[in-house]
């Protein structure tokens, strides 16, 4: 075989593997691999043939992988050690920057963990049931419930079903008083469920098991939470629990449901007990048309959903023929999506949660552009260094990793120091989203890959752009102490600081708007008086005793006036349908109506408009008084004209009878809606529910009893009169509030959007105001011996300020000139949801920028003014 | 003094034997002579790189032979401080085995 055979195509090293070699660089510096392996792939060529050498070759490079890499793993980081050396001494060194700069991050961090956790919690409603995906409710467009029969005929012909549950919440409509050995209990949450409802969902049993749970009518299976309030304790497997005078048998207790599932109860019946215990005893078992039973199925695997649901309407269609479309809606989806009437609980809201994630996201890259703003005026104080290093042979790549090691040392810093501000924050957050956000529910792991995400973002960002143009500087320029022509006036740099100023302006705009908002509605006259008003909310089974219980409270010293009503100026009640004597349209006009007693009107201090008061001279049932709005409407303009009129209401709950008077318009709802027309007739708290429906009249008992406590007898009234209402309703002795906090209630939302605003633009402020004093701090100290000349040659130090700050008000300027229009089409349309609102008047403009201005030139003027007041003559000596 | 592994005492070895200078190839023929068993490259240069960094062997590059062509390859010499540990490591072996002979450990 001559020489020149080995350099022939078949004799050469396969060229794949001959590539490979690249990736094992890391034996560059002592090793000739190619080389060597080359030679030896010759011999054994010429000994054994080219076949077998370039298996051997392949065979060579391919083991030799795995080493190659732990060596260069070993050695990055070994060289990462280094670095973090280095960066630490650097941290020590400036103690102010270093602080600026890692808390600002980790405050953006945090608050990027927090929002990251609330949308985790949220979009984690119920996957955590086996098949989860696979379980669907039978819905319509509006309604969340089916009829009961539906289960029935659909389990029958449809083997892609695997199982199905209904389930219904009788405490929905009414109160169910337990009574638990020698305890009465006021229980919420008692449902009743087919026993497969623990074949579908996956509950934790404590004590019995999902098999006999529900086996018998008279089963009833309880959390843990109901049997410690009506045992004490979990071990009350067999004890039994009257519902309605009816004693059910405890099976089983099950742990209670966890916080991320769309419906929580406390105890479940099986269904077949329903028409024993329920209020209503409706056909509600072979009826087309009732929607009282929310229906799961669970199909099987790869079923078409569609097909199942074709199959319902088919159901529905040869039972009845109006039936609206019933389609299937995810299980998964139900917290996030599912807005119909009568859901179980109030769901979330997926619009709320893209916002979350949209400020969670602007908060982060304004910590992000903090770190990066810090970092770049940091390289480029640093130029000495950076040229220095370069004189002594240091490349281009080796510099860059400097300083993004650098950056990821600072980041991962930051990262844990949110870590630990997280669990601080946590009650806040739970405040302000309302979701159950829990320390010992964080996901590890998810968030974990978050932070790694963001610290090789961060390191990439900050590090790369200061990396990039410090390791360009001129090593001899760098060397005298000069900085690269557009070092002092990065264009970038400033852009990045208008972005956070534009930012803290929206926020801090938005937040008095908010507020604003807030105040006007607190303060506006609602046309009541409603302090010092206290409200029992009376559950069902106690509402036949109310007379006994009124006639108690009277007589408490410190109590003024006692009203009863089956509707509170806060709360909400229905509209239904009037006519009135004279009316021409054919349709009833809908009024909100109101049951009250003849007291309730100077109780709540309404004023009347025209007419006069309910007394005892007008007939229960009978008598109406409506708002000003609705006289408007009777009396087609003429409010005076309406007294007298007949008016009839389209209910069983009273008869036709007169206008007596009319009350100034009060506002009954929030202040989102304007007043609307109202009725409301006298009643009389009576002990008997006359609920026969031949009746003309049926009269429902009221609800509310509210109680006028003279000024000054707070403190010696409440607790009598809560020992009264412990006596009466000793299984719900809590159900009592003050009037004021109810209306609040109203504005719970906007309140905590408030909060929530209040808390952002805070932080938003409080990372640009780091920013700018982490900025300022360097110009200072670059610009210290400039300062001191100007000094000596006569500038004052306000002079000295205003050439330090002229920039940031430039920038300053600028952002408010976007930043304005922007907010104000913003805040216009949170406003246009409210019937009464405020202007956006130009004290809110002036005022976020007195704000901002002062935050900023404060943050960007303070260490220039210490400087500047710091005599010539030790900042020129300095070198 | 680190002891050595056999792998980094076996590589030392055979660089002695070939006058302590080598380069690759030839290093690694010699040790798959002396052990029998072949030996991948990645695993002679994990264990050179140990050897280099504590000093008992040198690598150069040595001029490019005109006859293969070829360029440079990197030519590895024993330092004085590799023969010491490839020294100690033999006391160590008798220390080790002083008073034992093959009979008891076949038993």
């Amino acid at each position: 075989m001559s020489e020149k055979s080995n350099y022939s195509p078949s004799g050469r090293p396969p060229r794949l593997f001959r590539r490979l070699l690249a990736l094992m660089a890391v034996y560059e510096a002592h090793h000739t691999f190619h080389e060597d392996l080359e030679e030896s792939f010759r011999r054994l060529a010429a000994r054994r043939g080219n076949r077998i050498a370039r298996r051997w070759y392949a065979g060579q490079v391919l083991r030799s992988l795995p080493g190659a890499l732990r060596i260069s793993l070993a050695n990055g980081m070994a060289l990462l050690g280094s670095h973090v050396r280095l960066t630490w001494r650097g941290l020590v060194r400036s103690r102010l920057y270093s602080l600026i700069t890692i808390s600002g991050l980790a405050i953006g961090l945090a608050a990027a963990i927090l929002v990251f956790l609330y949308i985790r919690f949220e979009s984690s409603f119920d996957r955590y049931h086996p098949g989860a995906e696979r379980i669907y409710r039978i819905v319509d467009n509006e309604f969340t419930g089916v009829p009961y029969i539906l289960g029935d005929h659909l389990i029958g012909q449809s083997p892609e079903i695997e199982n199905l549950v209904r389930l219904k919440e009788l405490t929905f409509w009414w109160d169910y008083v337990l009574r638990a050995g020698e305890r009465e209990i006021l229980e919420d949450g008692l449902y009743a469920a087919d026993p497969a409802l623990f074949e579908v969902f996956s509950y934790n049993f404590l004590q019995g098991d999902a098999e006999g749970a529900l086996a018998h009518p008279r089963a009833l299976v309880m959390t843990a939470g109901a049997a410690r309030r009506c045992f004490d304790s979990v071990q009350v497997l067999g004890e039994t629990v009257f519902i309605q005078d009816i004693p059910f048998q405890v099976t089983a207790v099950i742990e209670d449901p966890p916080p991320n599932t769309h419906f929580h109860f406390n105890l479940i019946a099986p269904t077949s007990a329903v028409p024993e215990i329920s209020a209503y005893r409706d056909d509600d078992w072979t009826s087309w048309t009732s929607s009282n039973y929310k229906t799961y199925v669970k199909l099987r695997p790869k079923t078409d959903p569609s097909l199942i649901e074709s199959r319902i309407n088919d159901l529905f269609r040869s039972a009845r023929e109006d039936a609206p479309e019933k389609h299937l809606q995810s299980l998964v989806e139900i917290h996030l999506h599912s807005q119909l009437r009568s859901e179980l609980e109030p769901n979330g809201d997926a619009r709320r949660l893209r916002f979350a994630a949209a400020i969670g996201m602007v908060i982060l890259v304004i910590a992000l552009l903090n770190f990066t703003n810090l970092a770049s005026a940091r390289s480029l104080q640093r130029g000495r260094e950076v040229g220095l290093r370069k004189v002594l042979g240091a490349r281009r790549p080796q510099l860059a990793r400097q300083f993004v090691g650098e950056a990821v040392t600072y980041s991962t810093l930051a990262a844990g120091l949110a870590l630990g501000l997280v669990p601080v924050l946590l009650p806040l957050s739970r405040r302000l989203t309302g979701a159950e956000l829990a320390w010992e529910s964080v996901p590890w792991p998810a968030l974990i890959l978050f932070l790694i995400v963001i610290i090789g973002l961060t390191g990439a960002a900050a590090g790369a752009y200061p990396a990039f143009l410090a390791s360009g500087f001129q090593p001899v320029r760098a060397l005298r102490g000069e900085r690269p022509a557009s070092a002092g006036r990065v264009p970038l740099r400033d852009l990045l600081v208008g972005v956070q100023f534009l930012v803290s302006i929206l926020f801090v705009f938005g937040t008095l708007v908010i507020q604003g908002q807030m105040r006007y509605m607190r303060n506006k006259n609602l046309g009541l008086e409603g302090d010092r008003i206290v409200v029992i909310d009376l559950p069902k089974a106690a509402r036949p005793r109310m007379s006994a219980l009124r006639t108690e409270l009277v007589h408490l010293p410190g109590v003024a006036a006692i009203t009863a009503s089956d509707f509170l100026p806060s709360g909400n009640t229905q509209r239904v349908g009037y006519e009135w004597e004279g009316r021409l349209e054919t349709r009833e006009a809908a009024l909100w109506k109101v049951a009250v007693d003849t007291d309730f009107i100077p109780l709540f201090g309404i004023e009347m408009a025209a007419g006069e008061r309910f007394s005892d001279r007008h007939t229960p049932g009978a008598s109406y008084i409506v708002n000003q709005t609705a006289a408007r409407l009777i009396g087609e303009g003429r409010v005076e004209s309406v007294i007298g009129k007949i008016l009839r209401q389209g209910t069983w709950s009273s008869r036709p009878g007169p206008i007596v008077g009319v009350v100034r318009d009060f506002h009954f709802r929030s202040l989102h809606h304007a007043v609307e027309p109202m009725a409301l007739f006298l009643d009389t708290s009576r002990d008997v529910v006359r609920s026969s429906r031949n009746g003309t009249y049926r009269h429902e008992p009221f609800r509310y009893l509210s109680l006028k406590i003279s000024a000054g007898a707070l403190a010696d009234t409440l607790p009598a009169m809560a020992e009264v209402v412990r006596r009466f309703i000793p299984y719900a002795p809590d159900s009592w509030f003050f009037f004021d906090s109810d209306f609040d209630r109203l504005y719970a939302s906007e309140q905590r959007t408030a909060s929530f605003m209040l808390t952002l633009s805070l932080t938003a402020v409080a990372l640009a105001a780091m920013g700018l004093l982490g900025l300022s701090l360097y110009a200072v100290e670059r610009r210290r011996k400039e300062i001191g000349i100007r000094r000596v040659l006569g500038a004052s130090t306000s002079a000295v300020l205003i050439l330090f700050s002229r920039d940031f008000f430039r920038i300053h300027l600028t952002a408010m000139a976007v930043g304005f229009p922007l907010i104000t089409w913003i805040m216009r349309s949170w406003l246009a949801d409210f019937a009464y609102r405020i202007g956006l008047g130009a004290g809110f403009f002036a005022a976020t920028a007195a704000l901002t201005t002062a935050v900023f030139f404060a943050a960007s003027g303070l260490l220039v003014v210490k400087s500047a007041s710091e005599s010539p003559a030790s900042s020129l000596r300095r070198e | 003094m680190g002891i050595l592994t056999l792998n980094e005492e076996t590589i030392l070895i055979a660089l002695y034997r070939l006058g302590g200078r080598s380069h690759g190839p030839d290093l690694r023929e010699k040790i798959i002579a002396l052990t029998g068993r072949a030996i991948v490259y990645g695993t002679l240069y994990n264990s050179l790189e140990y050897l280099i960094r504590k000093g008992y062997v040198l690598s150069s590059k040595g001029a490019p032979t005109s006859t293969r062509g070829g360029k440079a390859k990197s030519i590895y010499s024993l330092t004085p401080e590799g023969r010491e540990a490839l020294l100690e490591t033999r006391r160590l072996h008798k220390r080790l085995w002083e008073g034992l002979n093959k009979a008891d450990l076949q038993g």
